[in-house]
């Protein structure tokens, strides 16, 4: 096998577990509202009393792709479990508790604690330390275009041998900087659909072809009609629907973002 | 101020400044040890100990020398209790 | 095992660091022993415990620019007019990548978004990628346009995504590198760590007490071999990056991650410890990752580590973050092509448990050709690139 294959693909968003949570069409259901929200995920465990709510998104995003392909904690702990984690602004909610507690001079946003969690690459550092991954990393800044990118960055990882299965990771929050993104609304859709997604790859016989499409793919246009607007984890859901219409082999995602849309093919 | 005194204050700072959990600070004892790694611990890295030195400081009023050696008063609640009250005595 | 990469050119570099304008401020202030610290100016540092870094005292006037707000924005332009200087892009647009690495992305935009005034811009301002992007817009670039988030190790990572970029083909140029501004978001994080020294910077020395940060830009013009004619800097072999995966801001106590990436990266350039000619270490000042990086070095290294030479220099233009990887990248192809490795400043003492071959004293008269670039970042980044330097 000199390719790769999408094994499984988990999706949270702030309508509920699954792509069978989507509404048929987001902006209807949202009913004006700006945000739809995902919650902080009841983790157990001492363990995440300083971790954001970013971070447990990621980790449930991949505990519920484990549960759903049946795969076991162990097999993906170590060197050889690639996880490339992308994100439009999941960074917000912390870096902006941070610069708020700065202007008010106040102690009540614990700052040794809390600094850390500013950084995107502690996000997925927690999503590392809890399943105990070890091998390659990427983190990519950016919304659904980044997010092809960081597929592609998988494929590479797979097909060249540096791993032997990649999780690629999307979080997005938006509800503590609600005001933040609507001063930038031209920049992004509505509503803004807090979402976790991951998905899994491993070695297959596909070979994907990366490029740079002018127009969405119908599953792009589909993901953002019935999930919203979800950032990086965009390329994700419509990953999820297309294997949900019953796609088992070749499938196509693209992104747009900030005047860019870019794709990647499995055929 | 009294060891016993600090001590109820370390635990307010626990739940304030280390995000623990108010039922868990309940349950702890003088004798309940600090840093992760030993058994029945509270499990506190090197992250929790400079917020709760900081804390400390700010609460308390009192300077920690981070050139000396202070992880023995950081070994228990009770060290740290006496090692705070012993600083406060001649405020 | 991994399978052995084809080298990728870098073409040319451009930087701006506390040392100067360009790329020749930033050779000349390393070989002279030049100290890049002084007090910060630029934002309130009063209340905090340490109010030094390597600021960047004077950025040259971007001719016939819109004024640009953004810190993070004006230090990458300033580099790019560097290397723009030296070698000028000759590709379609589309076929011409920006990749970035950088620890804070536009947080100084955020910073004046939630200040009385703030515009709908800094909002904008604010996201992570949007230097990247202005970059992109002012290069003309049209192809991909990534930003790797990857803390203090994203440097190097820009710089592998940029290989693979070029390898698959996908475009003929990548401009790649690192960034990050000094702000107060940043000084106000690292005081509350007491990551920061209240002396120098003084990496692996056995007074070392910390570090401090420092701002710049750090931009190569890579391209696949044979793609271009004239002078070349080098070339990358390999890059390699691994996760900690044990704790959110201090290096795994054994610095495993590190020692797969060194391992990884050596993999993918096809050589062995044994051909290494000089190591570019994160040496960052602080008395655990000194120490974890030395460690994994000397077992990387094996036999070898005794004659190898090492440098850090986070303590010239202070930890520039995103931009370090680069910058170190960009000092070793240098190294190379003059002969000459720049000490490690601050280090007058080495700490027995820090042995390693260390440049210390004044610069030493060798041409390094195979180059070893480590780098560690929160969240367990660890990344590893290495390099080749061309002669003159």
């Amino acid at each position: 096998m000199t390719g790769t294959a999408v094994e499984a693909v988990s999706v949270l968003t702030g309508w509920g577990k699954g792509v069978r949570a989507l509404p048929p069409d987001a902006a209807r259901s949202a009913a004006g509202r700006a945000v739809i929200p995902l919650g902080r995920p009841a983790l157990e465990g001492e363990r995440f009393r300083r971790a954001t709510r970013e971070c447990l998104l990621g980790v449930a995003a991949v505990d519920a792709l484990l549960r759903a392909s049946e795969t076991s904690r162990e097999v993906v702990k170590g060197s050889s479990t690639a996880l490339i984690y992308v994100t439009g602004g999941a960074y917000g909610a912390a870096n902006h508790a941070w610069v708020v507690a700065d202007t008010a001079r106040r102690g009540a946003v614990a700052g040794t604690l809390h600094f850390p969690y500013t950084a995107p690459s502690v996000m997925s550092g927690e999503v590392a330390i809890e399943f105990g991954l070890t091998g390659p990393y990427g983190i990519l800044i950016g919304g659904a275009a980044a997010t092809i990118d960081g597929l592609w960055q998988a494929t590479r990882l797979l097909e060249s041998g540096r791993c032997e299965r990649a999780l690629v990771l999307a979080v997005e929050t938006f509800e503590d900087c609600a005001e933040l993104y609507a001063r930038g609304r031209w920049l992004v859709g509505r509503p803004l659909v807090e979402a976790a997604v991951c998905a899994l790859l491993v070695p297959g016989d596909l070979r994907t072809r990366y490029d740079a499409p002018r127009a969405p793919s119908a599953l792009e246009t589909r993901a953002r009609t019935r999930a919203g607007e979800t950032l990086a984890c965009g390329p994700l859901i419509a990953l999820a629907l297309g294997r949900e219409d019953g796609a088992t082999g070749s499938i196509g995602v693209t992104g747009e973002w900030r005047g860019r849309r870019a794709g990647l093919y499995w055929h | 101020m009294e060891p016993k005194e600090v001590f109820d204050e370390l635990k307010t700072i626990l739940v304030t400044r280390l995000k623990f959990d108010p039922r868990r600070a309940v349950d702890l004892t003088p004798e309940t040890t600090l840093p992760k790694g030993i058994e029945s611990s509270i499990g506190l890295d090197s992250l929790d100990f400079i917020e709760l030195s900081i804390a400390i400081e700010e609460r308390f009023g009192i300077a920690m020398d981070e050139s000396a050696d202070l992880a023995p008063h950081f070994a228990s609640f009770d060290t740290l209790s006496r090692f705070i009250a012993s600083r406060t005595a001649g405020a | 095992m991994s399978q052995r990469a084809e080298p990728v050119s870098l073409v040319a570099a451009g930087v701006v660091t506390p040392f100067g304008a360009d790329l020749d401020a930033f050779w000349s202030g390393l070989i002279t022993g030049s100290d890049g610290i002084s007090m910060i100016e630029r934002f309130p540092v009063d209340d905090l415990r340490v109010g030094r870094g390597g600021e960047i005292k004077k950025l040259r006037p971007m001719p016939g620019a819109r004024r640009v707000g953004c810190r993070a924005t004006q230090l990458l332009l300033a580099a790019a007019a560097d290397l723009l200087a030296r070698s000028p892009i000759s590709a379609e647009p589309e076929r011409v990548a920006v990749v970035l690495g950088t620890a804070l992305g536009g947080v100084g935009e955020l910073e004046r978004a939630l200040a009385p005034g703030g515009r709908s811009r800094h909002a904008v301002g604010a996201l992570y990628d949007s230097p990247a992007h202005a970059l992109a817009r002012r290069l003309g670039a049209r192809g991909p346009v990534l930003t790797v988030g990857a803390a203090c190790a994203a440097g190097a990572t820009a710089l592998g995504h940029g290989a693979d970029l070029l390898r698959a083909d996908v475009v003929d140029v990548v401009i790649a590198g690192g960034y990050d501004a000094l702000c107060r978001f940043v000084m106000r994080g690292f005081d509350a760590l007491r990551s920061l020294t209240r002396e120098r910077v003084r990496p692996f020395d056995r007074r070392r007490s910390g570090l401090l940060l420092g701002e710049a830009a750090a931009l190569v013009m890579m391209t696949r071999e044979g793609a271009t004619r004239g002078p070349r800097l080098g070339r990358l072999l390999g890059h390699a990056s691994a996760s900690d995966g044990s704790h959110i801001a201090a290096p795994d106590a054994n610095g495993r991650g590190l020692e797969l990436a060194v391992r990884s990266a050596l993999e993918e350039a096809g050589l062995t410890p044994a051909d290494v000619d000089f190591v570019s270490a994160h040496g960052t000042g602080t008395p655990l990752n000194d120490r974890i990086e030395a460690e994994v070095l000397r077992r990387s290294l094996g036999r070898r580590a005794a004659e190898i030479p090492v440098n850090s220099i986070k303590a010239s233009v202070g930890h520039t973050m995103g931009a370090a990887a680069a910058l170190e990248a960009v000092m070793c192809l240098l190294a190379g092509r003059e002969g000459i490795v720049p000490y490690t400043l601050g280090l007058e003492e080495p700490d027995p448990a820090c042995e390693l071959d260390h440049v210390i004293g004044a610069p030493r008269a060798a041409r390094p050709r195979i180059s070893l670039s480590t780098s560690l970042g929160f969240g367990g980044c660890n990344a590893a690139l290495v390099l080749e330097a061309v002669d003159r």
